[in-house]
């Protein structure tokens, strides 16, 4: 199998197939962590497009810096262009961002028709609603993490914290996780 | 500075790097059992983009030009 980097030397170099390996070993990762963040399908297909446009853009002009790995360079491309997304639509998120962030809170917006929905429906834990509930820091590292596969220290630089806050905020968001699907586990069973 | 103070002094940098290696590490042993409880959970989360999406892509590199 051909290394990230000989892919991208045959596509520097000419040959098409070394940018379609590339999307195809990479595309789900990119493309579920962009999905997660922006929470709509056809805004992540716009932006997935504008990743590899700009990836694209930024081979065939030489400026590629060939010391770095592939696939954080892209999802820091990718992560970028989310964020200008939701600087442009002034997007606030759903609950507070910080480590201090009160997991209670939250679990407090849960009206009765909610409650009653989540009962009727007999789910153990519906994850992907979880997980839209972290605050975003933490959200985006469980993304990264899991489905983009990145280490803490590729995932502190792409977001510019240190390493101590990446892991930081993964141990957040488990913990935050665990403590919602308890709760929701003794709704159920009340 | 005497020599108490220098391995007072020296104990404080190693126990802040083996800190350091814990951290840089993994998580703890609770967090790591909780996480791979619902891997598989999260593993059915992925999704694909449209082949639609992937041939612009590829049309817009076959049509580049600096």
């Amino acid at each position: 199998m051909k290394s990230d980097q000989d892919l991208i030397h045959l596509y520097v170099q000419g040959d098409e197939a070394g940018l379609v390996e590339l999307i195809r070993r990479y595309q789900s990762k990119i493309y579920t962590s962009i999905y997660l963040l922006v929470k709509d399908e056809y805004l992540a297909e716009d932006i997935f497009q504008d990743t590899f446009i700009k990836v694209i853009n930024t081979l065939k002009a030489g400026k590629y810096n060939e010391e770095g790995k592939f696939l954080p360079w892209v999802t820091r491309i990718a992560h970028n262009l989310v964020i200008d997304h939701f600087r442009r639509e002034k997007r606030a998120p759903m609950v507070s961002n910080g480590d201090d962030f009160d997991i209670f809170e939250v679990l407090g917006h849960y009206d009765e028709s909610t409650e009653d929905r989540m009962v009727r429906e007999q789910t153990h834990s519906d994850l992907k609603k979880l997980i839209q509930l972290l605050p975003s820091e933490q959200k985006e590292v469980l993304i990264m993490r899991h489905f983009g596969d990145l280490s803490f220290k590729e995932i502190a630089d792409i977001t510019d914290v240190s390493i101590n806050t990446a892991l930081g905020r993964m141990r957040y968001a488990l913990n935050n996780l665990r403590k919602m699907m308890q709760s929701k586990e003794l709704s159920l069973k009340n | 500075m005497d020599e108490t103070s220098t391995n007072s002094l020296n104990t404080v940098i190693n126990n802040a790097k083996v800190e350091e290696q814990d951290v840089l590490g993994t998580l703890d042993a609770d967090e790591l059992i909780f996480y791979h409880s619902i891997r598989a959970e999260l593993d059915l989360l992925k999704r694909e983009p449209k082949l639609q999406t992937i041939h612009y892509i590829l049309d817009h590199s076959k049509s580049f030009k600096l």
